[in-house]
């Protein structure tokens, strides 16, 4: 564990401080033995020392989303680690509801002269967005300054989820996403069971190696099958 | 390719694991193959033409032999024996064949019946047949021989003697034509084959005929024998002629002889006078009765010494002895006595005894005519006998010669009867008109092989959709694909 800020379950004044939010989202969980599966394994990659966990996939955003989410979940229920979201999709998805709900913060860095803004959700996880790293960049983009800062915020966490935006976004930015990608130490790429081909994950895979990041994991995710209705089976095969 | 790698496994070559996960991927392979597979079978079931077939069953008779006195046919202790390989041979024979296209043509129904193979689908009618030939019948008969045996085939019967023809056709009427048509040539072939053997004795026996005839006329025994014939008409008939001319001889004597003595009593009672009546009486009982022994005499003396019994020698002579009593019992002058009884009689015994003289005469004058006759054809008898026996000597000579030739000719015609009453040793027998149909292949048969096309395409379809097919399914995929990378998990889905 680091020594990162633990978090306050009470208000100065004693308030008790609402978690029926993030619980709710906790028991909407319908597969809670994969959530516990996959939050188990990366845990043990937190106690390893791996902190900063990179989510990225062949096109399923909420996806990733929801699988930040679910792991934010977990790793509230089971630890008292404090974790940080940091997103390019924070209006949109199922993040939106979580910042309307967050109070609105920020950190100052490079000695006061920039700050970078985040939503800070009832002090269980703090909400940034890339654009917030990207305003900073576009100051810094001839040192490594931009490098220091960036790290003193990840250091204030004990896990740092990153929501890796889509690989056209990153190719419309592709220094700054190449400098910030430094501080990923994980990545795990989302596709579909049935939908995604080898030659996408191959795809991702070769895009990020270009950054000189290993894709590590390997998510299905389930959601598209599911939302389709399910049609009655002829012959209980077909 | 190394997709393909791991459908294999190294203990059980092929990894059935992954063969079932990949089925139960691609299900609708699966039903295409099904659909493939009854589309395959169907297809190739109604596809094949409907063939009728037609038994014939066929009995071999036992053979006949002409009995020693050329007048039946006899039961024959050796039967033939005909094994269904001999059998085979005879039916492919191009004769056979010959003889059974030439019914089929003559059949009046040829233009309708079809001829096309039960191999292939095409049928071809008669009339076509005819229209390739441009009507030519040979050409017709031809063409047809070449194919017909392919619509019947031999098998054994039930006992070693019994065969059975299957007739097949893909039209039910061709069937029905080609089984009555085949029975007819089979009767009819095999008494030409039965008859071939025959008429080849007939021909040698016919050759050593002629040999024996040169030799034998060489020998100028045909001559002799002509004549030998001849000569022994002409002895029956001479030996008749001199029959006739002894009887008559005989006949003509004893009248003569009566005639002679009517005349002298006639000629001594118109001297002498009659008698009294009594003396009359039996002077004629005694005429009478020389008269009669006169008559037994002739007809006795008219049998030839060679063929006369020791008994008619005895009764020639009790008759000349009775007779030499009866005229010695009577004076000469007393024979006649009884005709003076009466005047008028004697005037009509002048009349007689002219017309007695010359009957007498007449009689003489045949006599010795008949004496003449039966001398020269006595003489004659002699000279025939005589060369009978002559040709009789030259004939013994000959006599080995004359048997075989006897023989041969005996032989010839037990063959000519053989040949003319042959009848065939292999009959019909009396069996169910039904015909049968069937399709080449059972359905049984089919359904295997359509099962190993639409498996194989099944196959072929299923490896190569999972050869090119590559998404990602499972976590094997992730492995296949990308060794480094490792399966987490599903993502968490939210109520």
């Amino acid at each position: 564990m680091s020594s990162a800020k633990k978090l306050i379950l009470f208000d100065p004044e004693g308030a008790k401080l609402s978690t029926d939010q993030l619980a709710s989202y906790f028991y909407k969980i319908s597969n809670h033995e994969e959530l516990f599966k996959i939050g188990k394994g990366f845990f043990q990659e937190v106690q390893k020392g791996i902190k900063s966990f990179a989510f990225t996939s062949t096109g399923y955003k909420n996806s990733q989303q929801r699988t930040i989410l679910g792991l934010c979940c977990y790793f509230d229920q089971s630890s008292d680690c404090k974790v940080a979201i940091i997103s390019d999709n924070l209006d949109q998805g199922v993040f939106n509801e979580l910042i309307n709900a967050s109070e609105k913060k920020s950190y100052s860095i490079d000695e006061g002269a920039d700050t970078i803004d985040c939503h800070s959700f009832h002090h269980h996880f703090d909400f940034i967005n890339y654009s917030e790293f990207n305003k900073f960049y576009s100051n810094h983009i001839y040192t490594k300054h931009f490098e220091v800062e960036v790290q003193k915020i990840v250091d204030m966490y004990d896990i740092v989820l990153w929501d890796i935006p889509d690989m056209e976004k990153i190719k419309q930015n592709p220094h700054f996403h190449f400098r910030i990608s430094h501080l990923y130490q994980s990545m795990t790429v989302i596709i579909s069971q049935n939908n995604t081909s080898g030659k996408e994950v191959e795809s991702v895979k070769s895009f990020f190696s270009n950054y000189n990041i290993n894709l590590n994991g390997v998510l299905f995710d389930t959601t598209p099958m599911e939302s389709t209705p399910k049609r009655k089976k002829i012959l209980g095969l077909f | 390719m190394e997709k393909l790698t791991g459908l294999f496994h190294e203990n059980t070559l092929i990894d059935f694991r992954v063969f079932f996960l990949i089925s139960r991927r691609y299900k609708i392979f699966m039903v295409m193959g099904g659909i493939v597979f009854f589309l395959v079978l169907f297809y190739n079931y109604y596809d094949q033409p409907l063939i009728f077939t037609m038994n014939i069953p066929l009995k071999v008779e036992a053979s006949h032999r002409i009995s020693t006195d050329l007048s039946s046919l006899l039961p024959s202790e050796n039967k033939t024996e005909i094994t269904l390989e001999e059998f085979n041979v005879s039916l492919s024979n191009y004769t056979f064949l010959k003889i059974l296209s030439r019914y089929i043509v003559s059949e009046p129904a040829f233009d309708k019946l079809n001829f096309g193979n039960v191999q292939s689908v095409r049928s071809i009618l008669g009339s076509e047949l005819r229209k390739k030939c441009i009507g030519n019948e040979e050409c017709v008969i031809s063409n047809l021989t070449n194919s017909i045996r392919a619509f019947y085939t031999l098998e054994q019967g039930g006992t070693e003697n019994r065969f059975k023809i299957t007739v097949n056709a893909i039209d039910k009427n061709t069937a029905k034509v080609l089984s009555r048509l085949i029975s007819k040539a089979v009767e009819e072939d095999r008494i030409r084959i039965r008859q071939y053997t025959v008429q080849k004795e007939i021909n040698n026996v016919t050759s050593l005929i002629d040999e024996s005839r040169v030799i034998l006329q060489k020998m100028g025994g045909y001559t002799v024998l002509q004549d030998q014939e001849k000569l022994v008409n002409d002895i029956t008939d001479l030996k008749d002629r001199v029959k006739m001319l002894q009887y008559n001889l005989s006949i003509e004597s004893a009248n003569a002889e009566s005639l002679q003595a009517k005349l002298f009593e006639n000629k001594k009672r118109t001297r002498n006078g009659i008698g009294d009546k009594d003396e009359y009486e039996k002077m004629l009982k005694i005429q009478i009765r020389l008269t009669d022994i006169k008559q037994n005499i002739n007809s006795l003396t008219h049998i030839p010494e060679d063929l006369r019994s020791a008994s008619d020698e005895l009764i020639i002579s009790q008759l000349n002895t009775e007779r030499t009593r009866l005229l010695k019992s009577l004076p000469p002058e007393q024979r006649f006595r009884a005709m003076q009884i009466e005047e008028t009689f004697f005037e009509k015994q002048m009349e007689n005894s002219r017309n007695v003289e010359f009957d007498f005469l007449v009689s003489k004058n045949k006599i010795a005519k008949l004496n003449e006759d039966y001398t020269s054809s006595q003489l004659e008898l002699d000279k025939l006998l005589k060369q009978k026996m002559t040709n009789e000597g030259k004939l013994n000579g000959m006599k080995a010669d004359l048997d075989f030739l006897k023989s041969l000719e005996s032989k010839q015609m037990s063959l000519k009867l053989i040949n003319a009453t042959m009848n065939s040793d292999i009959i019909t027998e009396e069996g169910s008109q039904f015909i049968d149909e069937f399709r080449r292949s059972s359905l049984a048969k089919l359904a295997m092989f359509s099962f190993f096309i639409s498996g194989f395409l099944y196959l072929i379809a299923l490896i190569t959709k999972y050869s090119l097919d590559d998404k990602i399914y499972d976590e094997d995929d992730i492995r296949l694909y990308f060794k480094n990378l490792d399966f987490i998990g599903e993502t968490p889905t939210f109520d």
